[in-house]
This record gives C-alpha cells, sequence and structure tokens, in this order.
C-alpha cells in the first residue's frame, strides 16, 4: 500500500513540488520504462479535472462574507457575555412572551413619532416587522437584526420562481429581576433552576 | 499585513482584521469542509456557518499561530455537524449564483471533462477522510505540501505519501466504476 518511488515523483511533478533532482530521477525511471510518461500524463490529466470540480466547488467561498454585525461588534459581546450567555439565554426565551406585550403591535402605535405611522392593519408583515424592529431599537430592546438564514427553497411548479422558507433572527435585550436556568430536577426532569447569587454586572450597560 | 499581525489583531477584535482574516483563509477552509460534509449538504450553507463562528469566536484562538488548525477545526466541526442533521436540507438561493462570479474560470471547461471532474470529486469523497482532505486542498490553487502540513498538522512527508496513496485509491475507485483509463486519463 506505500507509494513507491515513481508514484511520489509523479505526485512531486503533477502538483508543482518536483526539484530538478526529482525531474532527473524520474527521467532515469522512464529510461528504463517509457510508459512512465503515460502514467505522469495521466496523473497530470486526472488531477486537473478534479482541481476544476474542486474549483468550480470552492467558488462559492468568495460570496461569503464576515458578518458585518458580528465583525463590527459580536467579539466584544461575545467575550462580556459569555460568562454568563447561558443565563442571559434562558431569561430572554423566559421574558420573551413578557416583554413582548410592551410592544404589542396589534393594540396599536406606541409613542409620538408611531402615531404618525400608517395603521397597524394598514400594514403588511414586512412594515410591521420593520417598525417592530424601530420601536425596539428605540426602546433599547433590539440591538440588532443578524443575518438572514435561508432554510429551503423549493421551485415552483409553474417555473415562475420559488417559495423560500428562512429565519430571521433579531438580538434583542431584557433586563430582569431574577434570573433562571434550565437545569434538572433529583429525578433528572428539566426544570428552570434560579441563578444565585443575583448577577449585577459591573458595567450596567455593557452592549 | 503578514499572517500572523493579521491573525493576532483579529484575535484582539479588530473588525477589518477578522474580515481580513476571513478573506484570506477562506477558500482553503471551504475545500475542507468540502472534503468532511455530507454530499447532499450545501458548501454556501456551512461556510456561512463557518464564517459565524469564526467571527464570533477567533478571540478563543491564544496564539496567532494557531489560526490555521484552528479555522480547520472548525471547518470540520461544521461540516460534521450537517452530517448529524443531514435530514435537513439547506439550500441558500441567491440572484447570481457561482457562475456568474468573477472568480469563475474565465472559459467554459468541455462538458465530457466537467462530468469527469464531477466523477472524481465524488469518487474523493469516498476514500477515508485522512486521503480525502490533503487530496482537496491540494487542489485549491497555490496551496503548497508545507502549507497542507501545516494546516493538517503533520509532516510534509505525510502529505506527500497521502497524496500518493489517494490518487491511487482513487484511481482504483474510478476504474471500479468501469471508467475507462482513457476516459479519465489514468
Amino acid at each position: 500500500m506505500h507509494p513507491n518511488r515513481e508514484e511520489i515523483l509523479i505526485g512531486r511533478v503533477t502538483d508543482g513540488e518536483a526539484s530538478p533532482s526529482d525531474w532527473q530521477e524520474l527521467e532515469s525511471l522512464a529510461a528504463i520504462d517509457a510508459t512512465v510518461w503515460t502514467r505522469l500524463a495521466a496523473a497530470q490529466r486526472r488531477h486537473a479535472e478534479l482541481e476544476r470540480a474542486v474549483d468550480d466547488a470552492l467558488t462559492i467561498a468568495e460570496l461569503v462574507e464576515a458578518p458585518e454585525f458580528l465583525a463590527d461588534s459580536g467579539v466584544r459581546l461575545s467575550m462580556r457575555w459569555r460568562s454568563y450567555a447561558g443565563w442571559a439565554a434562558a431569561a430572554a426565551v423566559a421574558l420573551a412572551w413578557a416583554g413582548a406585550s410592551r410592544f404589542n403591535i396589534a393594540s396599536g402605535p406606541v409613542g409620538g413619532q408611531m402615531s404618525t405611522l400608517a395603521p397597524v392593519s394598514l400594514m403588511n408583515p414586512d412594515e410591521l416587522m420593520n417598525r417592530y424592529l424601530d420601536e425596539g431599537k428605540r426602546e433599547g430592546r433590539v440591538l440588532a437584526e443578524l443575518p438572514m438564514v435561508m432554510v429551503e427553497s423549493r421551485p415552483l411548479a409553474d417555473g415562475q420562481g420559488s417559495d423560500v422558507i428562512y429565519l430571521r433572527q433579531v438580538l434583542e435585550r431584557v433586563r430582569v429581576q431574577d434570573v433562571y436556568r434550565m437545569g434538572e430536577d433529583d429525578l433528572g426532569r428539566p426544570t428552570p433552576l434560579p441563578v444565585a447569587p443575583r448577577i449585577q454586572p459591573a458595567n450596567p450597560d455593557p452592549i | 499585513m503578514d499572517p500572523l499581525t493579521q491573525a493576532e489583531r483579529a484575535m484582539r477584535g479588530d473588525p477589518e482584521a477578522v474580515r481580513a482574516l476571513w478573506e484570506t483563509h477562506r477558500r482553503w477552509v471551504a475545500a475542507i469542509v468540502l472534503a468532511h460534509m455530507p454530499r447532499d449538504a450545501e458548501l454556501e450553507d456551512l461556510l456561512q456557518e463557518v464564517a459565524v463562528r469564526v467571527v464570533k469566536q477567533v478571540h478563543r484562538v491564544r496564539d496567532p499561530s494557531l489560526v490555521r488548525p484552528w479555522l480547520r477545526s472548525v471547518a470540520i466541526n461544521v461540516a460534521r455537524t450537517a452530517g448529524r442533521r443531514r435530514k435537513v436540507r439547506m439550500r441558500i438561493v441567491r440572484s447570481g449564483g457561482a457562475a456568474e462570479h468573477e472568480g469563475a474560470h474565465d472559459a467554459p471547461a468541455p462538458l465530457a471533462t466537467v462530468e469527469e471532474g464531477r466523477r472524481a470529486l465524488a469518487a474523493a469523497h469516498r476514500l477515508r477522510p485522512e486521503y480525502r482532505e490533503p487530496l482537496i486542498l491540494q487542489c485549491v490553487r497555490g496551496m503548497s505540501y508545507r502549507q497542507i502540513a501545516d494546516t493538517l498538522g503533520v509532516p510534509v512527508t505525510t502529505v506527500e505519501t497521502r497524496l500518493a496513496r489517494a490518487r491511487r485509491m482513487l484511481r482504483e475507485e474510478l476504474e471500479r466504476e468501469g471508467i475507462s483509463p482513457e476516459g479519465l486519463g489514468a
């Protein structure tokens, strides 16, 4: 199974790694058996085909950028928050329902500026979402909208487009009095457990 | 900016350096993902996930010289995680497409060559990871044996040996498929 010398030399030549002495050695082998050149040509052709296939597949890499929001603030944010990210996430989930009531868009405009906007009933989902984000940012709850994650696309039967399913993620902050994390009770069942002592970050407004 | 300085600044949270770090390495990182992902996964989706992790976690790297192996481990983790949840098909729709990107080849390859390349890549995916990975990395333009060795954390001689074995196994794999040596130049 161990590659022979000829395979190593052909590999070096194919990969552009051959030294002058490698070439000399290969020529010496070919002087005894001229089919070495045939095998070299075959290896080079196969490599070129594979390289092209890989290159085609990797072209997509140039389209993938570092996420802007995270690049600008995510590192600092994650360093500051990672020590208590677990409970923060749990708290955010637990309080999402309660917090959402403050932005109950179905209940009508909030604040003076919003009163100039169209009534909720006349807004389409995008306008409603944008309004949620704008209002959330104004009140300090919405920190940013993260890049969308596409889940699936299905071409329509009539060929006139596609159905696209995607995930929209909003980074939010809430302030709470009591924090819980998910743990297990004595029987191993999932249960919320209070986090004690109450966490008080040194900087009250870390983001 | 030299690679170590770039890595160091990225680790300190410099957004520009993080961006530059990603752009410097994303092509070979994509090759790692390609080598380890399930065949039915979408490379772009996984690569985006890698990008997010890189941006969020690069500050955890302790030594700038370890950035390359760290990137590889992130790429492998993402690809393997995708393998475990392969039932969830993910696809990104873009208005353009890879073929329109300026990085695409200048001239289209003949169809036969394209098909042969696909078969070779499919056969490469059937090799064991320790052979598949250097083989695909070697196809990333500009990657030397030394860089592949640094990425994989093995000596250059090991890279050479694995590549030679991989090529032999690839040839045998294609011959088993009944593809004539002439058809693939073997």
